[in-house]
């Protein structure tokens, strides 16, 4: 099973070139929101018009940037719990048992180009360039 | 180009739903502490700085010195979590911290980086 996580470019550290931890991590005793993978396209839909769709951009300049992660990644007795947001993605979950640092260390792991950016409704590679121009 | 004090105020324009529709607005108590500890740090002569929002309301500053990296996530319960890290090596990960820590250590690491001296007569700090 894969997940989806997006991520917001305010979350991008340019002294680091990385995402900080932010970008991953709970909720306030919700666990940590994603996206399940095959759930989009067993509905015929790519990653980034599932996203454009159901998850409005903060601002129309900003492309919607994403990370495609796999379970083994996750900790052995995390759990995935299916919950409808309020926009109607049936495909989006909470990640149980996943602690913040558990989270911090995975995500802190990931080279910048193994994070997606959508680009004409589908997606490349994440360069620094992507986020070079981005500020808040 | 904003401060990274500056940056953390206008944190407070955020509203519900801000990234994609997941995240909290700031209150402005985490928003004064974040602000007081960047000009702290600032004042103290770490001169690289900057300011990252949380998805819960919380501010994260996080303060740059050559390899070194500190970390200081500010959350709404007044708690914080400290990260340090040299050569991308996180050495220190602590939550649960109080505030008044993070002052205490960034006093600390500016003694022992030599970042600023006491004048004798004084007790103002200057950077070096």
């Amino acid at each position: 099973m894969k997940f989806i996580r997006i991520l917001n470019a305010v979350h991008y550290d340019a002294r680091k070139q990385r995402f900080t931890s932010l970008a991953f991590k709970n909720s306030t005793g919700g666990g940590i929101s994603v996206i399940h993978y095959e759930c989009i396209l067993a509905q015929n839909q790519t990653a980034c018009r599932h996203i454009e769709q159901f998850y409005p951009p903060p601002t129309s300049s900003q492309p919607p940037i994403f990370w495609i992660f796999d379970e083994t990644r996750l900790p052995a007795d995390f759990t995935a719990k299916q919950q409808t947001t309020q926009s109607g993605d049936i495909c989006h979950y909470n990640l149980l048992g996943v602690s913040d640092k558990a989270a911090r260390d995975l995500l802190l792991r990931q080279r910048l180009m193994e994070f997606q950016i959508c680009e004409n409704e589908t997606s490349r590679p994440l360069t620094s360039a992507d986020l070079g121009n981005y500020s808040l | 180009m904003q401060s990274t004090p500056e940056k953390i105020q206008s944190f407070a324009y955020f509203e519900a739903g801000w990234s994609f529709g997941e995240g909290v607005g700031f209150a402005q108590n985490t928003l004064n502490k974040a602000s007081q500890l960047a000009k702290t740090a600032h004042t103290l002569g770490f001169h690289e700085t900057d300011a990252f929002p949380g998805l819960n309301g919380e501010v994260m500053v996080t303060v740059y010195q050559g390899n070194e990296y500190w970390e200081f996530t500010l959350l709404p319960t007044e708690t914080l979590t400290f990260v340090y890290e040299r050569d991308e090596e996180t050495l220190t990960y602590e939550e649960g911290l109080p505030f008044e820590f993070a002052i205490s250590l960034l006093t600390n690491l500016a003694f022992h980086h030599h970042l600023f001296t006491m004048q004798p007569s004084t007790t103002t700090l200057v950077p070096a």
